[in-house]
């Protein structure tokens, strides 16, 4: 295992009475794409803060790069705030720089580096242009070069894609996916949209009231989650099935694929929660035995019925 | 990579500078504002003397004090040199009172009523179609004053006038500070006046400028990308340093086209036909006469080549500096609790405050710069930027001025890092203003807050 780029035990915030973060333990490791998830209050924001270096934890320690964190070590990440925008009085490139300067990068770096970033992102005619001019989405994808411009090895990029079109959303996710897969750079996603975090993460932390309730591989957290689910493709008595089937376990959802001239040939798909006491073995077993069973496998929730679930579950 | 906070300071000075300086209106106002302050000055005297309508005198002598009888019923002056010809007054003179309809007929726009009861109470009733101007009335008083003094040096003494005139004494008290050996005068507080109202001004503005400044930077969202990499405390130094540097560019520039200015005013004097004629009336050899000696022959004008100008305008500078920097605090802590610009009107008055009371203070101290009230305000650091101003053209022991700036730039760090403090939270609270309790909780910690 090699050393975490970011690794958190029993940190702490605090606002006055407000408990932000209560001691939370994470872990994100190299070159991974990690989804930072949790609703509105969670401390997704609070914790965030703290690891670009806007607030200090009350307690419990921060390391970054296995090194307690440290003012130096900011320059190495970059993080586009969900709440973000740009100083209206300056052109598009002079500010990128000012901000790649401020991270250290000589200047004649940062503008070569520029270059093939405006290129990338298809924004090579506003070099000079005025902030004011930028429509939403432009505006979107320069605080997106100027996250990035200074070749961070850490990313951290809150809800990155909201305001941009389906089209450079894709632009805009094909070149963090290049980042990680080219360069090895860590990326931390903070976002509600759970399809891109069933597209981009490898990794999810959920995080809830100021406390960390579920993290994992974004497969496994699925897999996990998903409570004896199952997916059957079957031909046969469907009555009498659903029937029988009523009697021990959860019926989600029915479909059939095609008519055909004869009832009994056509296909159906059922989507069946088994209970605890039911594994799946012994019910294709049963299954088998009553009807004609093509196909099954196990039905992996959403990431979105993930989070609708684990936080409620961390409510109740 | 990784940069010293001195750089990092540095990069946000240079932003806040250069994002400034090169907007249209900077431009446009450091240009134009001497040249307007010039062709206003210049403008309201032209427009002065246009509008400035002669006046035309009735004088009713009721008893024969200043007039003596002539050819056809006529009644003309006993002392005519006292009614000096002009072009902007003009003198008739009677027994009778006209009416006004005769006055307004007859070209009049104003009569003088006087009778033997004038030698007594000095007073005599001036009755007007139009008010005089103040330069015409001082005139009217004037030539009527010498005319009823030549009559009583006449009736009541053995003197003739110019022996009069001869023992005639008029004190003029010409203030010389012991220590310093310079001139003080009316002319010198005015300029102060000047200079402070300058002061209060770009205190003002530029204090606005970083009130602004932090209000975009919250508002836009923009501060915590920016401090994910600068320290609070950093950023604020960085904009109160580039914006005090955008003032004194200002300063600086302005001072330099003023003197470019009044270079070519005094060049275009000296080449003029007015030069010519103004050397030949003070009886000077033709050429020897520069601007300088039209300054030095000018009453009201002469006091500004006595002026120190390099102490002038480099204790204004600092003065600037440090009073700009303290208000800037302030102005910077009320930018940081609010998210938009007119959530911090009624916040600024307390803050404007002891500015406007310090140019209250400077207006009352003009004619009084050594009085006790003006040496205290040009002491207390929140009225010394503006107060001081009005002192200096007078000659201030330097002490003074030490003694003020030490105490200035000690208020002004004070309060820079106390606003800092304040700054690093409030700027990131957003849908909540601070209470005053908050503030001072925060202004009594010293940790930083960030990493």
């Amino acid at each position: 295992m090699t050393t975490p780029v970011l690794h958190t035990q029993g940190v702490t915030k605090s606002f006055g009475d407000h408990v932000a973060l209560s001691p939370l333990d994470v872990e994100v490791q190299e070159g991974r794409i990690v989804g930072l998830l949790g609703p509105n209050g969670a401390g997704k924001t609070t914790l965030l803060r703290m690891v670009t270096g806007i607030t200090k934890p009350d307690a419990g320690e921060l390391r970054m790069w296995g090194q307690p964190h440290h003012r130096k070590l900011l320059s190495r990440m970059g993080y586009l705030p969900e709440e973000r925008g740009l100083y209206k009085s300056m052109r598009v490139a002079e500010q990128v720089l000012y901000f790649a300067t401020l991270r250290g990068m000589a200047r004649s770096d940062a503008e070569r580096e520029l270059k093939g970033w405006f290129e990338r992102l298809e924004v090579e005619g506003w070099w000079n242009r005025e902030v004011a001019d930028l429509s939403k989405g432009m505006a979107q994808k320069i605080q997106f070069i100027a996250t990035v411009l200074h070749r961070p090895e850490m990313l951290i990029l809150d809800e990155p894609f909201s305001g941009l079109d389906p089209i450079n959303a894709a632009l805009v996710r094909g070149e963090m996916m290049r980042l990680v897969k080219d360069t090895g750079t860590t990326l931390v996603l903070s976002t509600h949209d759970m399809g891109s975090v069933e597209a981009l993460c490898d990794e999810v932390i959920l995080l809830h009231q100021g406390k960390k309730v579920l993290a994992g591989p974004t497969d496994v957290v699925r897999e996990d989650a998903r409570r004896g689910r199952i997916r059957l493709a079957m031909r046969g008595n469907l009555m009498g099935f659903v029937a029988e089937l009523g009697a021990r376990a959860e019926l989600l959802s029915k479909s059939t694929r095609s008519e055909t001239a004869k009832a009994s040939d056509a296909i159906h798909d059922l989507d069946i929660a088994l209970p605890e006491d039911w594994p799946m073995p012994a019910f294709l077993a049963w299954a088998v035995g009553h009807v004609d069973v093509l196909e099954a496998v196990p039905l992996k929730l959403s990431m979105e019925e993930v989070f609708v679930q684990s936080v409620e579950s961390a409510s109740s | 990579m990784n940069q010293g906070a001195f750089q990092i300071w540095g990069t946000v000075v240079r932003r806040e500078y250069v994002t400034r300086v090169r907007r249209r209106a900077f431009l446009v106002a450091t240009l134009l504002g001497p040249v307007l302050w010039v062709g206003l000055v210049a403008g309201i005297v032209v427009l002065t003397q246009s509008t400035e309508s002669p006046a035309k005198v009735w004088v009713v002598d009721h008893d024969g004090l200043l007039t003596v009888p002539a050819e056809g019923g006529q009644f003309v002056p006993t002392f005519p040199s006292c009614y000096p010809e002009r072009s902007l007054l003009e003198y008739r003179f009677g027994r009778e009172v006209k009416e006004a309809d005769v006055l307004e007929a007859e070209g009049y726009t104003c009569m003088v009523e006087l009778d033997e009861g004038i030698l007594q109470s000095k007073k005599a009733q001036l009755l007007h179609l139009e008010p005089p101007t103040g330069k015409t009335k001082r005139w009217m008083q004037r030539d009527l004053s010498q005319a009823l003094e030549r009559l009583k040096v006449r009736e009541q003494s053995e003197l003739n006038y110019e022996d009069y005139l001869a023992l005639k004494t008029d004190v003029v008290l010409v203030g010389i500070d012991m220590t310093t050996g310079e001139h003080k005068g009316a002319g010198q507080g005015g300029l102060g006046f000047v200079f402070s109202i300058f002061m209060l001004t770009f205190v003002l503005v530029y204090g606005m400028h970083v009130m602004r400044g932090v209000i975009e930077e919250k508002s836009n969202r923009i501060v915590e990308v920016v401090l994910s990499t600068v320290r609070p405390g950093q950023l604020l130094a960085g904009k109160i340093a580039g914006i005090g540097l955008v003032g004194l560019t200002q300063i600086a520039a302005w001072a330099a086209l003023s003197w470019a200015l009044m270079l070519g005013l005094g060049m275009a004097i000296e080449q003029s036909a007015w030069m010519e004629s103004w050397t030949a009336t003070q009886g000077l050899t033709a050429g020897t006469a520069d601007f300088q000696t039209v300054l030095a022959a000018e009453e009201d004008l002469a006091f500004l080549l006595d002026i120190n100008w390099g102490v002038m305008l480099g204790c204004g500078a600092l003065y600037f500096v440090l009073g700009y920097a303290m208000y800037a605090a302030f102005f910077a802590t009320i930018g940081a609790m609010v998210e938009q610009e007119a959530d911090a009107q009624y916040l600024m008055l307390p803050v404007m405050m002891p500015l406007l009371f310090s140019y209250v203070l400077a207006s009352m101290t003009i004619d009084a710069p050594e009085s006790t009230l003006a040496i205290v305000s040009s002491f207390v650091p929140f009225s010394s930027p503006v107060s001081m101003m009005v002192r200096l053209p007078m000659g201030v022991p330097w002490w003074h001025v030490a003694i003020s700036m030490a105490l200035l730039a000690g208020t002004a760090a004070l309060l820079v890092a106390l606003a800092a403090r304040v700054y690093r939270v409030a700027i990131l609270m957003y849908g909540k203003r601070p209470t005053f309790r908050e503030i001072v909780r925060w202004t009594l910690r010293p940790d930083s807050g960030a990493l």
